[in-house]
């Protein structure tokens, strides 16, 4: 994956929260790499579109706190779109947060209602060929969510431990054995 | 398996890559348009933070228990009955009885108006144009506040923490005249007579962040980051010296403006204030005026006795804008967080919506009535209807009638119509409209009522309101697109604004902004006599969201609206452009129509305040941009436009050029 020059990353960062061209270029940078993760979590291309939704516009909102937590900023999106792919998890029905739906009521169709049938026909399609993946997958969603995380994060999104450590907030010998006893554990669901 | 062996299988397993562009453009969209690249002011954080912070402070008074354990029972509650608190003790144990704090309903909380909220003359028409347009408000004689007023001479502005006043008739003397400059956000005002009311918001002033640190007032503690407490100054200025405005009185709160109107020599303010405790105390709301501090006792604060997630005190402040002397009164009222208000000449009205166990799951609105005239404030009565309010074109009264329409969203959204007495009892209703669509403007003119639905077409209802006790449906028109708001152009005409929309079966896809002119008076038979569309896919104007940007003169056959135009590169899509691409921002300013049932409309010509098209294109999209055209208005033969850079005059005849004052130096 390609990824921006961190000095370049760091002044887009400062300028994004006021300048939209430069939130938009971050926007671009980011939005495949996001999406990809929380659809590889999810397996729900519905699902997808909503977290993702959620996850970037938390980012812009709590985009003057990033820096103080001082991790990078593909992290630290990471990290929203993983608290959402919890919360996802966790209930019934994933409630969008009311400011999106009041922003799709102020002029904006529905997020997830915006690509051309075709396009999201096609992106079935190419979900169901992935079959070894579906299959792991499904399994991979009935563990906790802290094994989830690490499994999703260290072989889906090829993360370093380091990068993991940062995303979860915790220490790397933590992901470390967090990610022992997840493999083990979906070991044993096979 | 063994465990090397999974590991493998996963290292080398092929995932899928797959992308949607339809959301990715939608999306970034969205959230370039969200508002957080519209102003340069802290209002951004105060609108938006805010409530996070009321959260954090809630949970951290009162303890994580609280937020996971919800208090499993409210407090048996009688009706929506009205009291006031016998003493502090009873007040605190009727907050912890009933406030369920499980879950943050700050995601929810709507805060109401801020620079400036909805709209126009009610059915009352444009009085005799006399020789100034005044704000488009929504019921005569019910001023509200926003951020561009006049006098017919003079014109006085708001922009970030300054207050300006113009010379502005006659055109060729135009000139700044005064400017105050405040310490925290200026973010409406009032012109009566020699007296000019400024609304300020604190914290303070912040212009702009040129560095990703917090502003020095927001302070990070172990649980987030806390917010100063905002607060609200409402500043009388005597400006019969319009060169010299002098300050006459200042009255303050704690908490955050929600809305004001102004009936005859009296200002109302609503505030609302979470409540929290600290070390087992609740807060009380405060009022500053005149160096005096005055604490409210809760034996002074009334209550509905409804439960809700958490609640906040609305203070409603009436203040006589000719009397420097006399005293401010006010009252409190505890509710819930209230999300929309109507004001109409004896009453304001209240709504939030009523919270289920659930975030997020709200069927019902509650809604209370309180008697305003003159210094007199008076919460009278409060009642309850199914459903979400859209905003204050949504309510409406009429010859001792409150009538509401709503949207319910329980499986299939429903609309309806209520009617209510003045006890707030439902006298009659109309429900079930339009099944699986929600409205999107509503206008309440006398006996009659008009409600656009949206979902791929949009249909234009008009309901029959002249017995309050059977409210009916007369007949509807079906056209592609959707207004946002709509404006009686008379009693048999209807203008709409709002986006075009191609159908694409299952759903639609926004276009360029809308005009439409409809013809009501065959009520069965509504029908659209003309419309306009400005600009492809991308285009916006700020009357979909705020009627005050609308200037309508009927005398005149006059209609202005600010448009950001956006249009589609032809040349990208050599196959065709499907319906779905935005356009680039290639234009923005005002759209000079003239309007009448019998020419239909016809545009006269645009004015923009942007003398170099090509920084639009490069830099706009649609963030802050200080000449962008915000308001427009009329003096005599002049129309004034205005953005925050400066004031444009041109002749209405033919729009000539005649002169500009500059804002910015």
């Amino acid at each position: 994956m390609a990824n921006i020059d961190l000095s370049e990353e760091k002044e887009l960062v400062r300028q994004a929260q006021k300048a939209p061209v430069a939130f938009a270029k971050l926007y671009d940078q980011y939005y495949p790499q996001i999406f990809g993760y929380v659809l590889r979590r999810t397996a729900n291309l519905e699902a997808a579109q909503d977290i993702t939704s959620e996850t970037f516009l938390k980012a812009l909102r709590k985009l003057w706190q990033f820096r103080w937590r001082n991790i990078s900023f593909s992290s630290w999106l990471y990290k929203i779109a993983t608290n959402e792919i919890n919360q996802y998890f966790r209930k019934a029905e994933y409630k969008k947060s009311v400011s999106l739906e009041e922003l799709q009521e102020q002029g904006f169709e529905p997020i997830s209602s915006h690509n051309p049938e075709s396009e999201l026909i096609e992106a079935q399609e190419k979900l169901k060929q992935h079959q070894d993946f579906l299959e792991i997958q499904e399994k991979i969603v009935r563990l906790p969510a802290k094994y989830q995380e690490v499994i999703a994060l260290r072989f889906f999104e090829q993360k370093q431990i380091k990068e993991i450590a940062e995303i979860l907030g915790k220490k790397e010998g933590t992901i470390k054995s967090l990610l022992h006893r997840a493999v083990e554990k979906l070991r044993e669901a096979d | 398996m063994k465990h090397e062996d999974l590991i493998q299988k996963l290292e080398n397993l092929e995932t899928p890559e797959i992308e949607l562009t339809g959301h990715k453009q939608a999306l970034k969209m969205a959230l370039l348009n969200s508002g957080h690249f519209k102003k340069r002011t802290i209002m951004y954080w105060a609108k938006i933070l805010a409530p996070v912070a009321t959260a954090l402070l809630l949970i951290a008074v009162l303890g994580l228990s609280a937020v996971i354990e919800p208090e499993p029972q409210p407090a048996l509650l009688g009706e929506n009955q009205i009291s006031r608190f016998a003493s502090y003790e009873e007040l605190q144990d009727f907050i912890k009885a009933n406030a369920q704090y499980t879950a943050f309903p700050w995601r929810d909380v709507v805060l109401l108006d801020v620079s400036g909220a909805v709209k126009g003359e009610g059915f009352v028409y444009a009085p005799a144009a006399p020789d100034y347009a005044t704000t488009n408000i929504q019921v005569a004689g019910v001023d509200e506040a926003d951020i561009v007023k006049t006098d017919g001479k003079y014109i006085y502005l708001v922009s970030g923490n300054r207050t300006i006043i113009v010379k502005a008739y006659p055109p060729a003397q135009a000139q700044v005249l005064s400017e105050i400059e405040l310490e925290g956000t200026a973010i409406g005002i009032f012109i009566n007579g020699d007296r000019l009311v400024v609304f300020e918001e604190g914290p303070p002033y912040y212009p702009y962040y040129d560095d990703m640190s917090p502003p020095p007032f927001v302070r990070e503690s172990y649980i987030g980051y806390i917010l100063p407490e905002t607060s609200i100054n409402i500043k009388v200025y005597d400006v019969s010296n319009r060169e010299n405005p002098r300050l006459q009185r200042e009255i303050s709160a704690d908490g955050q403006y929600v809305s004001s109107r102004m009936i005859g020599n009296y200002t109302y303010v609503v505030i609302n204030e979470p409540v929290y405790e600290q070390d087992d105390e609740l807060n009380l709301p405060r009022i500053y005026s005149g160096g005096n501090e005055t604490e409210i006792p809760a034996t002074d604060i009334y209550y509905f006795d409804v439960s809700d997630y958490y609640y906040m005190y609305t203070t409603i402040i009436a203040i006589n804008t000719q009397v420097d002397n006399q005293e401010p009164t006010y009252e409190t009222i505890l509710l819930g967080a209230s999300s929309n208000l109507y004001v109409s000449l004896n009453n304001i009205y209240l709504t939030f919506p009523v919270w289920g166990r659930d975030v997020g799951d709200f069927g019902k609105t509650s809604i209370h009535r309180i008697h305003i005239e003159g210094a007199e404030i008076e919460p009278v009565a409060s009642g309850e209807v199914p459903g979400m309010v859209l905003n204050q074109f949504s309510m409406d009264e009429y010859d001792g009638y409150f009538r509401v329409a709503t949207t319910t969203r329980e499986g299939t959204s429903r609309n309806h119509i209520y009617i209510l007495d003045m006890a707030l009892n439902i006298t009659g209703s109309l429900e079930n409209l339009a099944p699986g669509e929600t409205i999107y403007s509503a206008r309440f003119m006398g006996e009659r009522g008009y409600l656009v639905t949206f979902k791929q077409v949009d249909p234009l209802f008009v309901i029959d309101l002249s017995n309050p006790r059977d409210p009916k449906e007369l007949g509807y028109l079906k056209v592609t697109g959707y207004s946002d708001y709509l404006h009686p152009y008379d009693e048999n005409h209807l203008i709409g604004i709002g986006k075009e929309t191609t159908d694409e079966g299952e759903f639609a896809w926004y276009q360029g902004v809308k005009i439409s002119l409809f013809d009501v008076s065959d009520v069965n038979n509504p029908r659209e006599i003309d419309k306009e569309i400005i600009g492809h896919r991308g285009t916006d104007s700020p009357v979909l969201r705020n009627h005050k940007a609308f200037l309508f003169d009927k005398s005149r056959n006059l209609l202005v609206i600010p448009v950001l135009v956006a249009e589609v590169d032809q040349s990208k899509h050599p196959g065709g452009v499907p319906s779905w691409a935005y356009g680039e921002p290639v234009w923005q300013g005002a759209y000079v129509f003239h309007i009448s049932p019998d020419a239909g409309l016809r545009l006269e010509g645009r004015i923009t305040h942007i003398e170099n098209l090509a920084e639009l294109e490069q830099d706009y999209y649609y963030f802050y941009y200080p000449f962008s055209v915000t308001r427009s208005l009329y003096i005599d033969d002049v129309l004034y436009t205005i953005s925050d850079a400066k004031i444009k005059m041109n002749n209405l005849e033919n729009l000539d050029y005649i002169n500009e004052v500059q804002l910015l130096y």
